[in-house]
């Protein structure tokens, strides 16, 4: 493991932990509204040490918060995109032929298309707000790079002889699947997967900046971002902190992804 | 070549279909009308209102007639905007999305080449470690962040570009929206560029080619770059859909009257023919430039256009 | 030191941080004659010729002396001279072509850059060039890509390339490893006219001895970085002073030396077969596209043959002749379209599911590639029980463990390997513990497709000693594909030829290639470069080779073989011609065949 993808594990785990003991070591809750200091700079002064926002409440807590959703949402996003993205590629590889084209055709298409149609065509289906729409949406793209990902280690798996060598040795096919596939496609799938963590958690922020993701009064990185770019002007912090934050987790979360991917392709060399 | 473009193209068509079916359909699905959203109206009212847009037709129907529309070029009224038909709605504010768009993906394709050339080139110099942070940097950052974040240095502190809103004709309200536009689509095809021409480097041609004594230069020009772009052309396709995309948040942190207003604010409003008739517009757009790509791919690669 | 030498290589080295891959090594070359630099796998005897040409990698660092025409090829100006004075080829044309420029343009490419020719004339010089390789058609191939060529059409292109702008030095790095034998033949016999043309000097790398016999005038043996032994061919090939040099030769298979005589022919005839095929037929759909409506490959067609028990029987061929195509549909692990396949009495070609299932344990396979046939993520012993596992699911793991260790021993393999992982094998090993794995059910039947094809000589004729005791110690019969027939003369009683999914001559190993009946047998066998250099050079110039395999969708019509039979008349192209006997258990697939012999 190389010493960037170190760094980027130890600044993920400072920062999730973080996030996890907010709770404990902030002095305020996310919803208390602070009347004496609105909208105030970070300082050390009354323990607001992100500052606050327009109505008061403390940025740390709400940065935590919010960074809680966004972990919560992107991890489980991903976790769906990851189960819809392997079945789907390892049996249009494993099966190949017109099923193989027929699934490959529909990621294809899906994949061509801006995402954003989907989300618009979601969002008209659902109530605003709805963690269902949320989710549907999230899911509806990001297993597309998943399923291209297996399918093309499962084609190329089943080329190789020791899948035939099995099937001679009277194996079956769903033991052939189990002990044979996956365990050769686990190393591109978690190496993926990482990566798909930050898109998830990117693409969530994208609707939440929309208007259409986490409502009020829950917190994303997202909604945040799009408060403080409404309050720029006068309060840079406001859009800085949140920036910052999943700007941090974006970049940590892709510098591991990227050596989980560079270690897996120099061990199949 | 000529028949790999017909067969591209001919492809177009089901897909565009398939496009307009979904999304007609599942609107319609979508609980709630378009006059839901103002007060109860009375029952006559009601109806005279679904009868005079035609939403008392059986869906097939309505169907059909949209279909119909779309040929002749009509797409209908719009709901909302209760003058104005959604072909004008749209003409009036897409040639300035367009024209962002065309500006970023240029742009981003123009700087990202060059530089991931340039990075493999010099692999694991300096200069190629900065440029992949930045290019690392440069993908993850949404729009929504660096746009606000652009509009703040250089629009506020440094005043050097003019934002909020447009005036026809001034190319500087233009200038950051299309940079935080392009930003994560240069950086993206620099880091595809970067990986292509290093694997495409390790060949065996490429060492044929060194082999015969040509310079460095002719090799990686003549023999390297056009294997290396393949994949970058490739991802021609779901660039364009990416800044189509971006284009919203775009327009909506810089305040440009573009076209892209009309498709959230469609959705949100229920405005059944604008919804529609935006995803049709930016629909044939995604498609178009797919085949742009498709034909681009099959100009490099003799493989594809002589099986 | 001689005065009319080319190249003079003294105490060459080359060395990656603390390795050496290359050390100490020198030689010479005079012009109008080549030098044969033989060694296995690792002896460093490409780096050398890198080093000479400059294209090793930034790291590795270079030390000694090597001069062409007393230039110093490995300081500042030698990048003068490559592409122009010296040239190299190497060993795979497909991958060492540039795949979106033409074949003539890339072949006046060094014309323009070196001599600055304008790309009018260069492109003419280039059809001169491809005339001088014997390419056919010359016009056409011009505008074509390197994918629109077959295998032996591109060696000769790469070696247009190298000649244009007229080497003293030409570097052929594996030249014909990657060919069917009978083109082999003729990009041999091509190499040896040019450096007569040419006044050239040829320097050939390679690890088959038919090669250094069939163009070596010099030799010289490498091994680890070393130069072992160097002499002229006839005493290196004949009289040999290194013992490596000896043991390389006594494990390299002849094509005309007997191999294991023929079993008691009494004892063969009581028991029936176990195997029995009859008009074996595997047919592909190709897709058209749009335009070209979809066409027929037939990749096995109609193939009947025999297998006793406890003998081996040779399956041989060029590429496209569907010998893999056949060991797949036999084991069922391919496609079946027509045609009887009779194992132990049974009727197998149509059995599915559970049945076939329950019959896998008495045939088994080994394939070519050692490193893909074994499953990265397991350990030996896993790999080992797998078929204990799936297919005698009743025994106890300890009975499991006991028969996994016999068999590693029985294949030459300690108990010090059971827990290792297929890379850190070496392709040899991997082999054996595929071996094991095949035989650790005692099959009645061993396929072997290409079993020992991707190994280096010593360990192939350690493995084919394996498979003698498996033939006799066991009685397994064994199938065994190959495309070097030294090999199968070595290891089988039996013999089919084959050529574009049919069966054109099979009998007795003997018989078969001491008076090969078919047109095509007779190709193969004059194709195979001998061990003794004064005969093979005598034959490579009468080389009846011709042409290569046509594409299987493309078949001719009649007999396959008669666009490249020299024996071919208007009514071979009208008839399929059907097996004849020539004697006992000996047939024949060819019109002409009484005429020709």
């Amino acid at each position: 493991m190389s010493n960037r993808t170190r760094a980027a594990l130890i600044v993920l785990s400072l920062l999730a932990t973080l996030a996890l003991i907010a709770p404990w070591i902030s002095p305020y809750s996310p919803d208390f509204l602070d009347w004496q200091h609105q909208a105030s700079p970070p300082g050390f002064e009354a323990s607001h040490w992100l500052g606050t926002d327009r109505l008061g409440r403390d940025l740390f807590a709400r940065g935590m918060q919010a960074m809680r959703v966004s972990l919560l949402i992107g991890v489980l996003a991903s976790l769906v995109s990851v189960c819809i993205g392997v079945l789907w590629g390892a049996t249009a590889g494993y099966l190949g032929g017109r099923v193989d084209s027929l699934m490959m055709r529909f990621v294809d298409i899906v994949y061509a298309l801006p995402y954003v149609f989907i989300v618009i065509i979601l969002s008209t289906l659902f109530a605003r707000g709805s963690i269902a729409a949320l989710f549907i949406a999230i899911g509806a793209v990001g297993w597309l790079t998943m399923a291209r990902i297996v399918r093309g280690q499962t084609l190329s798996l089943r080329r190789r002889e020791f899948i035939d060598a099995a099937i001679a040795s009277g194996v079956r096919a769903p033991q052939i699947l189990w002990r044979h596939i996956v365990p050769n496609v686990a190393g591109a799938v978690i190496a993926y997967a990482t990566l798909t963590i930050p898109q998830m958690i990117l693409f969530e922020s994208f609707l939440s900046f929309l208007g259409l993701g986490v409502q009020e009064p829950f917190a994303s990185l997202g909604s945040l971002i799009n408060e403080g770019a409404q309050e720029m002007e006068s309060s840079a912090w406001m859009l800085l902190v949140p920036a910052t934050l999943l700007t941090v987790l974006l970049v940590a979360f892709n510098l591991l992804g990227d050596g989980l991917r560079a270690s897996l392709e120099s061990r199949d060399e | 070549m000529l028949v790999y473009a017909l067969r591209r193209i001919a492809g177009l068509i089901p897909t565009l279909f398939v496009l307009i079916s979904l999304s007609f359909f599942i609107i319609r699905l979508a609980p709630g009308g378009p006059f839901d959203q103002e007060q109860a109206l009375p029952p006559q009212v009601r109806a005279n209102l679904d009868a005079a847009y035609g939403l008392d037709q059986p869906l097939f129907v309505q169907y059909g007639r949209y279909l119909a529309g779309v040929a002749h070029g009509d797409l209908g009224p719009s709901f909302r905007y209760k003058d104005f038909r959604v072909t004008e709605l749209i003409a009036s504010g897409l040639p300035l999305s367009l024209t962002i768009g065309l500006a970023a993906a240029l742009l981003a394709f123009l700087v990202g080449v060059p530089l991931g050339a340039a990075a493999a080139w010099r692999a694991n110099s300096f200069t190629d470690h900065a440029l992949m942070s930045f290019s690392m940097i440069g993908v993850v950052l949404p729009g929504f962040v660096v746009g606000p974040l652009l509009a703040l240095l250089f629009g506020i502190y440094w005043p050097v570009f003019r934002v909020g809103g447009y005036e026809p004709g001034v190319v500087s309200f233009l200038v950051l929206p299309v940079i935080t536009l392009a930003l994560p689509v240069t950086a993206y095809v620099s880091r595809l560029m970067r990986n292509s021409v290093q694997e495409i480097l390790r060949t065996n041609y490429i060492r044929s080619a060194r082999a015969k004594g040509l310079p460095a230069r002719t090799v990686f020009l003549r023999h390297a770059l056009r294997p290396a772009l393949m994949p970058v052309v490739s991802y021609l396709g779901p660039a364009v859909a990416f800044v189509i995309t971006g284009s919203l948040v775009v327009e909506s942190v810089f305040g440009l009257p573009g076209s892209g207003r009309f498709l959230i604010q469609g959705a949100i409003d229920r405005d059944y023919p604008l919804v529609m008739g935006m995803i049709l517009v930016y629909g044939v757009l995604t498609l178009v430039c797919n085949l742009i790509a498709d034909l681009l791919y099959g100009w490099l690669d003799p493989r594809v256009r002589y099986p | 030191m001689n005065s009319a030498a080319l190249l003079v290589v003294d105490d060459l080295s080359v060395t990656y941080g603390a390795t050496p891959a290359v050390a100490s090594v020198s030689l010479e070359i005079a012009s109008g004659r080549c030098l044969g630099v033989i060694g296995e796998s690792g002896a460093g005897k490409t780096q050398a010729f890198l080093a000479m040409m400059g294209l090793l990698p930034a790291q590795a660092r270079v030390g000694g002396r090597a001069h062409l025409e007393g230039v110093d090829l490995l300081g500042s100006a030698a990048a003068t001279l490559r592409g122009q004075r010296i040239a190299m080829i190497f060993q795979d044309p497909m991958t060492s072509l540039t795949p979106h420029l033409r074949i003539g343009d890339q072949i006046a490419e060094p014309l323009v850059t070196h001599q600055e020719m304008s790309w009018c004339d260069a492109r003419t010089k280039a059809a001169v060039l491809l005339d001088q390789v014997r390419m056919s058609d010359v016009p056409r191939r011009l505008r074509q890509y390197p994918h629109e060529l077959s295998g032996g059409m591109r060696q000769r292109a790469m070696i247009a390339m190298a000649l244009a702008c007229d080497p003293r030095l030409l570097i052929a790095d594996e030249p014909t490893t990657a060919l069917d034998v009978s083109v082999q033949a003729q990009i041999l016999a091509l190499l040896r006219q040019l450096i007569v043309e040419r006044d050239m000097g040829l320097a050939v790398v390679t690890h088959d001895m038919g090669v250094i016999a069939a163009l070596a005038d010099d030799v010289v043996v490498m091994r680890d970085g070393r130069v072992l032994e160097r002499g002229p061919v006839a005493k290196i090939l004949a009289t040999p002073d290194h013992e490596y040099t000896r043991s390389l030769l006594a494990a390299t298979p002849r094509v005309d030396t007997p191999g294991p005589g023929i079993a008691h022919p009494v004892e063969r005839r009581a028991a029936p077969n176990p195997l029995s095929v009859h008009d074996l037929r595997v047919h592909h759909r190709v897709r058209g596209g749009w335009l070209k409506p979809s066409q027929e490959l037939r990749a096995v067609d109609g193939v009947s043959l025999e297998l006793p028990a406890g003998e081996a029987l040779g399956i041989v061929g060029e590429s496209g002749c569907g010998k893999s195509t056949l060991t797949r549909a036999l084991l069922r692990l391919g496609p079946v379209t027509g045609g009887e396949i009779l194992w132990l009495g049974r009727v197998i070609q149509d059995l599915g599911g559970e049945e076939l299932r329950a019959l896998r344990a008495g045939m088994q396979i080994v394939f070519q590639d050692p490193f893909a046939s074994l499953d990265p993520t397991m350990s030996v012993d896993e790999i080992v029980a797998e078929p204990l596992r799936a297919l005698r699911p009743a025994m106890a793991a300890a009975g499991r463990t006991d028969a996994v260790s016999r068999m590693l021993a029985s294949v030459g393999l300690g108990a010090e390997f059971a827990q290792r992982r297929s890379r850190e094998l070496s392709g040899g090993q991997c082999q054996r513990v595929a071996i094991a794995r095949a035989m650790i059910l005692e099959p009645r039947l061993l396929v072997c497709d290409e079993a020992v094809s991707a190994l280096d000589v010593s360990v192939q004729s350690q493995l084919l000693e394996l498979f003698e005791s498996i033939k006799r110690d066991h009685g397994t019969s064994i199938v065994f594909v190959s495309h070097n027939l030294a090999v199968v003369r070595r290891l089988c009683e039996r013999v089919v030829v084959m050529y574009l999914g049919r069966v054109v001559e099979e009998g007795p190993t003997e018989e078969v290639f001491q008076a090969p009946r078919h047109p095509y047998t007779r190709m193969l066998l004059e194709s195979v470069p001998l061990l003794d250099p004064t005969r093979g050079r005598g034959r490579l110039a009468t080389l009846a080779a011709l042409g290569e395999t046509p594409s299987a969708v493309d078949r001719p019509s009649g007999c396959a073989f008669r666009t490249r039979c020299p024996a071919a008349l208007s009514t071979c192209a009208e008839q399929r011609p059907e097996p004849e006997v020539v004697a006992e258990s000996h047939q024949v697939a060819c019109l002409r065949w009484r005429q020709i012999s």
